[in-house]
This record gives structure tokens, sequence and C-alpha cells, in this order.
């Protein structure tokens, strides 16, 4: 069974399609290179997969459903009570005349206390007739307006976080103003349960979980080399280490899949050896991995399998190897050869 | 009254007219810093928190008084704090990922609202609204603290009432320092405020801890409108304005999105305020206090304490 499986994805912005049917199917506990020319949708994907962007067409299937928001009791609760509400506004409004004469003017005398209970019943009285239909058509519009407006908010990257993908970023996007510590700590903000309470009066469940959740915290920038840094602000890191603490940062969160983008971008050979190690070991966590690069020594060494996008359509994909000697892969990256023309 | 014992008297004065903006300037601030819009209906919220404040008083005249100023500080900022996330669930949310332009036209339309809301109110005939009998009329507050000098027979004056706003404001400005620095919501806040999609892709609900935002703001103002009542004993329909500019400005001279910035804007458009008032004159003090605005905005125009950081690329 796949872990990840993006069926048809197309993404249209305007008149540009920057992903157009896009299929992928990843395994549990690949590592999966994603690469192609600048401009050929990699980060698109990645931003579809996470929920910043909603897919134009297509769907995308993480651990057998789509990463979308459950529609739970509370939420059906939300609906019914909006359209009450609109059903009362909507009777209210289809009878405005005769019940702000009955209930308002009737009743109102220049400053004196305004009877709302004799003006509720005078409302009541004229309400008798004409309520039926522009209750229910009240009902409705308030019902399916709710409903559409929670169906636009279903796919968010807080869900798609929720249910196991991590991310890291092209240009790193850390809380820079925040420590090493804190940036891990809110990666793992999801897992938490300490709610104000405990924190403000100091209950056992903040204690145990302040304890347990630096623990972990440090276990994880341990586990990427950070671990001397912690009480560091985040930017004043040097720039392979903020990359290393997006890693982290991700981990944190207990994924089964961590999409990185670029992890290699801007490191030296040496520290582009030891994200490769870091990876192989992330792999050995049981953590599926799904990565844009452009550094071919990093692709083509980790990868189980390489997909290749060009102008937003996948055109190939296999082992490193086979991908290497395709030559459809060739052109696109050097353009097709004049001698040969 | 030598001339350090009315230097002292305005220091006084300048403090606690200070910390009443300090504490609707926290409210303009922690908005801005999430989701960088200024609220222009702030000020009218802060309005409503005193009308509503002053209703209660009318309903509780049985009360012995002390039992009523704790129901007027638990009370208005619950009304005030769920008003403005109520406002931010129906008015603002929605425009969040339009122009940002649109929710600051829909802050000014709210203030509207409560401009003619806090009319409505003020028409509404009951005992309490003494002083003027038509809506738009100023309100007298009823004298629940005393204005009984605390320092005894000294010339200087230390009321109940300056301790009052001192014995409420501080402890809240600490409490919410230690909020936004050690709680899991408060470093959600700070995450939010600055990077909203990395924040939400660690999967924190962006939306919750936005609204969270706005309870908070307008919690601080309902309990700054409470403060301000029982020690102005006066109020009107109109107050939130010369409130919301007296406090933007604090925010802005601070450093607009720094909790710290607030409060030092504030206590400074409070003292300026209070020493123009004595040593100049008070036709002057509006324009000292937007003179100083102008000057630091010229020479530093991130604000006293506000960081280069916070510019998003």
């Amino acid at each position: 069974m796949s872990l990840l499986k993006i069926d048809r994805l197309t993404m249209r912005f305007g008149g540009l399609v920057a992903v157009d049917a896009v299929t992928l199917d990843i395994a549990p506990n690949e590592i999966v290179s994603l690469i192609g020319p600048n401009g050929a949708g990699k980060t698109t994907v990645f931003n579809a997969v996470t929920g910043v962007y909603e897919p134009t067409a297509g769907k995308i299937i993480f651990n057998g459903h789509e990463t979308r928001r459950e529609l739970t009791g509370k939420t059906a609760l939300a609906f019914s009570l909006v359209g009450f509400i609109t059903a009362v506004v909507a009777v209210i409004l289809a009878n405005l005349e005769t019940v702000w004469e009955a209930a308002v003017t009737g009743n109102y005398t220049y400053r004196q206390p305004f009877p709302w209970t004799k003006a509720l019943a005078s409302a009541q009285e004229t309400l008798t007739g004409h309520w039926l239909v522009p209750a229910l058509s009240g009902l409705f519009v308030g019902v399916t307006g709710a409903w559409a407006v929670w169906e636009r908010s279903r796919r968010a990257p807080e869900i798609a976080a929720r249910a196991g993908i991590a991310r890291t970023f092209q240009n790193i996007r850390l809380f820079n103003q925040m420590t090493v510590l804190d940036n891990v700590l809110l990666g793992m903000d999801t897992h938490l349960r300490t709610r104000f309470w405990d924190a403000a009066l100091r209950l056992p469940l903040f204690w145990r979980e302040r304890k347990h959740s630096t623990g972990k915290a440090l276990e994880t920038l341990r586990f990427v080399g950070l671990e001397h840094e912690a009480g560091q602000l985040a930017e004043n890191l040097a720039y392979g280490h903020q990359r290393r603490l997006e890693i982290a940062r991700a981990l944190a969160m207990n994924p089964k899949i961590i999409l990185l983008d670029e992890p290699a971008a801007g490191l030296n050979p040496a520290e582009s050896k030891a994200l490769m190690d870091l990876i192989q070991r992330i792999r050995q966590r049981g953590i599926t991995v799904l990565l844009i690069e452009h550094d071919m020594q990093v692709v083509m060494n980790i990868s189980d399998r390489v997909i290749v996008l060009d102008y937003g359509a996948k055109i190939a994909e296999g082992d490193p190897a086979t991908v290497r000697a395709n030559p459809a892969v060739i052109e696109a990256y050097l353009g097709k050869s004049d001698a040969r023309a | 009254m030598s001339g350090w014992e009315v230097f002292l008297q305005q220091l006084i004065i300048g403090l606690s007219n200070g910390m009443i903006i300090a504490l609707i300037a926290l409210g303009y601030t922690m908005v801005y810093g999430i989701v960088e819009l200024i609220n222009f209906a702030h000020g009218d919220l802060f309005m409503l928190g005193s009308f509503l404040a002053l209703t209660i008083v009318g309903l509780c005249t049985a009360l012995p008084v002390f039992v009523v100023v704790l129901l007027l500080l638990t009370l208005t900022p619950l009304f005030s704090g769920g008003l403005n996330w109520l406002v931010d669930r129906l008015a603002y949310r929605h425009l969040r990922h339009s122009i940002r332009l649109a929710p600051l036209v829909s802050a000014i339309g709210v203030s509207f609202v409560f401009l003619n809301v806090g009319l409505l109110w003020g028409g509404v005939p009951m005992d309490v609204f003494g002083l003027g009998k038509a809506a738009a009329a100023p309100k007298d507050f009823p004298v629940l603290v005393s204005n009984d000098n605390l320092l005894g027979d000294a010339t200087v004056q230390f009321t109940a009432k300056d301790a009052l706003v001192f014995v409420v404001t501080i402890p809240l400005m600490i409490g919410l320092t230690w909020f936004v620095k050690r709680t899991r919501t408060g470093k959600a806040m700070r995450a939010v405020a600055q990077d909203q999609t990395a924040a939400e892709l660690m999967g924190i609900n962006v939306d919750r801890v936005v609204g969270q935002t706005f309870l908070i703001g307008g919690g601080l103002a309902g309990v700054a409108s409470v403060v301000f009542a029982l020690y102005n004993n006066t109020i009107y329909f109109q107050m939130g304005y010369r409130a919301g500019m007296d406090a933007f400005t604090a925010a802005v001279l601070g450093g607009i999105g720094s909790l710290p910035g607030a409060v030092l804007g504030g206590l400074c458009i409070g003292l300026a305020r209070a020493f123009s008032d004595q040593y100049i004159a008070t036709g002057w003090t509006n324009v000292i206090v937007f003179t100083i605005l102008v000057l630091v905005l010229v020479f530093r125009p991130a604000g006293i304490l506000g960081s280069k950081h916070r510019e998003k690329v």
C-alpha cells in the first residue's frame, strides 16, 4: 500500500499550468527525489500536498485518506445553529413592517424603559401568519452557507500537518526570534496537552509534560547534531545549522513523511555529505522522505527512486541510474543538441 | 505647592493615565503583531466596555463597593474580549487572504457600528445615567473608589484611584508577558506572528490563535475601560476615538508589534500629556504629543523598541 498517492494533480494559476496531471505513488519508508529544471512545478507539488494550495484538479490521498478536515458533531451543530439564526432573521425580515409596528412603535414611549417582554409578546402575535416559507428558506441558506464556508477551509496546512506530513522550506522559515529549543517545541505543539490553567497553576500535567517534551526536543536536536545550540536564538545560527534546525522542527512533529525542499542548497561538500547521512538516519526511524534537490550528488546517492518534472508534467520516473540515462531527462536539463537535429 | 511637588503630582497623574493608555495600546499592538491589521474598532470597543461597566453599576447598587469593582473587573473584560473575538470571526477572518485594505475598511465599519451602539446605549433611560438626559451627553460614573489622599496630609495627592490603576495594570502586564513568553498559546502566537504559513505547517490552528489574540486584546481593553471609568468618573460615547488615538500613537511610538513597546509608549504619552498640561498649556498638549510621534517616526521609523527583524520578506 502506498503512503502518499497523488492522483492526476493539476495546479493552475490563471492561465499558467504549474502542475499538469502529475501522478505519484510513494511507498512507506522510501526515499524519493523530485527533480527538474527551475520552474518545473516541484515546490508547487509540495504546497499542494501540505495543503498550502487547493488543487485545481486531482486528489491527494495520504495514508488512505484525503487530508481534509473531518466533519464532527460539533461542526454539524454549528451549521444548525447558523441555520436557525438565519431562519429567525429571515422570518423577522419577511414580516419586518408589521412586527416593527406591533412590537416597537406600539410599545415605544419617549424616555420610558422599553418593555421588552411586552414587545416580544406583540411580535409573536403578529408572526402567526406568514412564517413557514421564510423560515425554511432561511434555514436552507444558513446551513448551506455555513457548510460552504467550512468546505473552503477543509484543506488547510494545519490538517495536513496533524495527519503526519512535515516539511522544510526552500528559503529557510524558522521562528527567528525564538530559541532553537522553542522552535523544536513548536513542532511538537499538536502533541501537547498542557492548557493555560495547567501552566498558570503549575498542575502535575504541566511538570510532567514539560519534562517529557523538553527531553524529546533535546533528543531530536541531538539527532541532527544541534544539542549545544539549544539556548541560542534561531536567527543567530550558522546557515547550515538553520537547515538542520528546520529538519529537527519537522521531525518533532512525529511525522510519517517528511518533505525536504532543497535541503542541500548552500551547503558545502562536507555539510551535504553529513546531510545525506542524516537523511538515511531519518529513514531508519521509519519516516518516509520526499525531497526536492538540485545537487545531483545527493540525489543519485541516497534516492531509491527519482521522479523528473518538466513544465509541470512528469517526464521520467525510476531508479537513479535509469533516470540519469533517460534522453528526455538529459534534454530537459541541457536542451536539445543542435548536432543531432 | 512647591515646584518639585507639582512635578511629583504631574508624574503620578501622567503615570496613571499612561498605564490606562498602555492597556489599550497592548490590544492594538497584539493584533497588529499577529495579523498586521490596525484594528480601528479597538477604541470604540473600549468605550462599549465602559458603558457595560456603568450598566453593571446601575444594576448592582445594592452590593458593597469592592464586590461591584470585582464584578466590573471580571464581567467587562469577558464582554469586550468576547465581542472582539466575535468581530474577528464575523468581520475580519474571511478577509484575511484578500488585499490588506479590506480588513482595514471592515475595521472602520465596525468602529462606526460600535460608536452608534454606544450612542443608543447612552440613550437608554436608566437611573445611573446621570448628567444630561440626551443620549450623546457625557454620563456620570459613580465614585466607587475614594478620592482621599493615601499620603495623609501631604500636598502631593496619591489617591486610592491612582493605587487602583497600578494594582490592576502592573500585575496584568506581568501576567501578559509571562503568558506570551511561557505558555503554549503564547508561543503559538509568537510563531504565527513571525511566520504564519510555517506555523500552520507545524499543525498550529492559525484561526484559533488569532481568535485568542483578539480575545485577550479585547479583554485588556475591557479592564482599561473599567479602570478609566473608575479613575475619571465620566464616560461618553465618543471617548473611544480620543482613547484609541492616544493608544494607537503609543503603540506606534513604542514600536508596533512589541508588547514592552506599547507599555513604554503608553507611559510616554501619559507623561507628555501631564507635563504639557502643567508646564505649557492644555491647548498645546495634542500638538506636543503628535510632534513627539512625528519626530520618533522620522528618526526611528520602527518605534522606540521596535526591531527591524519584524519586516516580512
